[in-house]
């Protein structure tokens, strides 16, 4: 009951946004409680990223409100937004070459002065940051040398040295292999546990998604379609009208969430033919 | 991980004591190079003297010019961005130019580099703005925009200098080759000044610059306004830019070939690139400006002819590599 009072970490109301002419998000509602590990699902160009950006503040809406604690996101300062919330991009964008330690160390930028060096308890959430990105050893290592994965730790790195409230990946393994890709949910994973950091991503992988987030966001063409547990949202109907492929879903017996797979069309060789001319 | 680091920063504190003591040695290139002791001498004081203002002189625009490199490469993330090639260098030349012209010079000497600033600010804004396209500037547009716009306020330049009398036309054309020679002690220290603060105001800005290294939204991301530092920065490096040409001319290229032999050396984080930047900068200007008089004794070549000659062959070399090669 006092829950319904009292605010909640995010509260888009009749949110509408898009880049100049193109509108992404129509009439969005949505809630974000705190201590949730969410994923934002839909097809290409649904509006899954365009969504995490404002979450991020990175736009503003172009109609509606998205409010953060109830202010809205984009009147934050950008210091105090960025005490709160770290955003992780897909792929590393960094402009010049940076050792690991420095570019984790990064993170610390809201917490110091512009003209301070980082202080001992500054060093001290690197370290952490590292360490729980099993990064420790590499952190002297120049950054644009490390593998995929490797680089992706230590984005999310960056971001744990920030010490948010709220952490926003976006497609956190969509340049990932098997292996690389089920290490970094898990790590993300143990976060959110351990931390009760709130969890925001997009993501592509279906199974993914319902094997490690609570709560999934279908979006479709701006639209929000479905919003619940896994087992809510990956209904087999629903899933292949968005997508525009037809699927089934199954549990998986071992932790009981569902899994999508997708059902191969009867007749698809002429279908493939036109799709070769 | 704290001995690593440490150590970094004595590998840039020797960098920076190698310059300076290079710029030291700089006192020495010249007539009577062979018998050094010799400046000492009671009858040489007035040598001295003079060599002593170039070399400072030398030192404050090589730093100044090396600084406005490392921001201008950073914030429009261009490794090939440097005052002389944007067309700042130019931009600040005919600022000065018109200030004399306009007798400023009867208000007072203060005005030349803020004129110079005025007109680089100016020449910064129209090349930014001609060189971006719907998807934003690319190396080259800025290059070719800067180039243009260097072209065009050079000719205006030049056309000041026809209309000026013939006995003052060969110490412009001089500073428009770039010259350290030093015609007003109170000039240089009035910009030494200015210049000195803005390079520490700069340096407070290390982290700021760091996190430009992620690209504006990232550099909102970890808490910096992109916009705010942008500004800031660019007009302190313009300042710098533009204060020394001000004094000593049109030279070109210390920007880009301090700036990247620098990150070479330390790597790309500010906070150590920003001083070793500054001091090969000084040491390579100054040794320029030695060996210009050595070279070819008793003929002077103008300090910014030999900059050129140098920094032309390294720019080309830049323009035909790979943006991610140039940077890592």
């Amino acid at each position: 009951m006092t829950e319904n009072r009292t605010t909640p970490l995010y509260e888009g109301v009749a949110l509408h946004a898009g880049y100049r002419e193109t509108p992404v998000l129509h009439a969005f509602e949505f809630r974000i409680e705190r201590g949730e590990h969410l994923a934002l699902i839909g097809p290409n160009g649904a509006g899954k990223t365009t969504l995490l950006r404002l979450l991020a503040g990175d736009m503003t809406p172009s109609a509606g409100a998205l409010n953060l604690s109830g202010r809205p996101v984009h009147h934050w300062p950008v210091r105090e937004r960025a005490r709160k919330i770290a955003y992780v991009p897909p792929v590393l964008d960094l402009l010049a070459d940076l050792t690991v330690y420095e570019y984790v160390g990064l993170g610390r930028t809201p917490h110091v002065k512009e003209w301070q060096p980082l202080r001992a308890q500054d060093h001290q959430a690197v370290h952490a940051a590292l360490d729980q990105m099993s990064l420790a050893a590499l952190a002297q290592r120049s950054i644009h040398a490390l593998s995929e994965g490797e680089k992706h730790r230590a984005m999310i790195a960056l971001a744990l040295a920030q010490e948010p409230e709220i952490l926003l990946l976006d497609e956190p393994t969509a340049h990932l292999d098997i292996k690389q890709a089920w290490h970094t949910m898990e790590l993300i994973d143990e976060l959110h546990t351990r931390t009760g950091m709130t969890l925001v991503l997009t993501m592509h992988d279906l199974n993914l998604a319902a094997s490690f987030c609570s709560r999934l966001i279908l979006i479709d063409n701006g639209r929000l379609v479905a919003s619940g547990a896994p087992a809510k949202v990956l209904v087999s109907d629903q899933i292949s009208r968005v997508y525009g492929y037809p699927v089934d879903v199954v549990v998986q017996p071992q932790d009981g969430r569902p899994r999508v797979f997708p059902i191969r069309r009867a007749g698809n060789k002429s279908t493939r033919r036109r799709g070769l001319n | 991980m704290a001995a690593k680091g440490s150590r970094d920063i004595l590998k840039a504190v020797g960098i920076a004591i190698t310059c300076l003591i290079l710029v030291g040695c700089g006192l020495f290139l010249g007539d009577g190079w062979q018998r050094p002791w010799s400046l000492w001498d009671p009858d040489r004081a007035g040598i001295l003297e003079i060599r002593l203002w170039r070399v400072g002189l030398g030192a404050v625009a090589g730093a100044s010019l090396a600084l406005a490199g490392v921001v201008l490469q950073t914030i429009l993330r261009n490794p090939l961005a440097e005052p002389y090639v944007l067309g700042l260098s130019s931009g600040a030349g005919l600022g000065t130019a018109l200030c004399i012209v306009l007798g400023g010079l009867s208000i007072g000497l203060f005005l030349l580099p803020v004129a110079g600033f005025v007109g680089a600010t100016i020449s910064l804004v129209i090349v930014y703005r001609l060189a971006r396209t719907a998807r934003g500037t690319t190396p080259h547009t800025l290059i070719l925009a800067g180039v243009v716009w260097g072209a065009m306020t050079g000719s205006l330049l030049m056309f000041l200098v026809s209309q000026s009398s013939a006995e003052g036309l060969q110490a412009i054309l001089w500073w428009l080759l770039g010259d350290l020679q030093v015609y007003s002690t109170s000039l240089v220290l009035w910009v030494t000044a200015m210049n000195s603060l803005a390079a520490i105001w700069l340096w407070g800005q290390s982290r700021s610059l760091n996190a430009m290294l992620l690209g504006d939204d990232g550099a909102a991301h970890v808490g910096i306004s992109p916009e705010r530092t942008k500004v800031l920065v660019l007009g302190l490096a313009t300042l710098l830019a533009a204060a020394s040409v001000s004094v000593c001319g049109i030279i070109a290229f210390v920007g880009l070939i301090a700036p990247h032999t620098a990150r070479a050396l330390v790597g790309a984080n500010h906070r150590r690139l920003l001083p070793v930047a500054a001091c090969i900068g000084a040491a390579f200007l100054v040794w320029a400006d030695g060996l210009g008089r050595l070279l070819m004794f008793p003929v002077e070549i103008p300090v910014g002819v030999l900059t050129a000659l140098v920094g032309g062959p390294f720019f080309l070399i830049l323009l035909r590599k790979r943006q991610r090669e140039i940077w890592r």
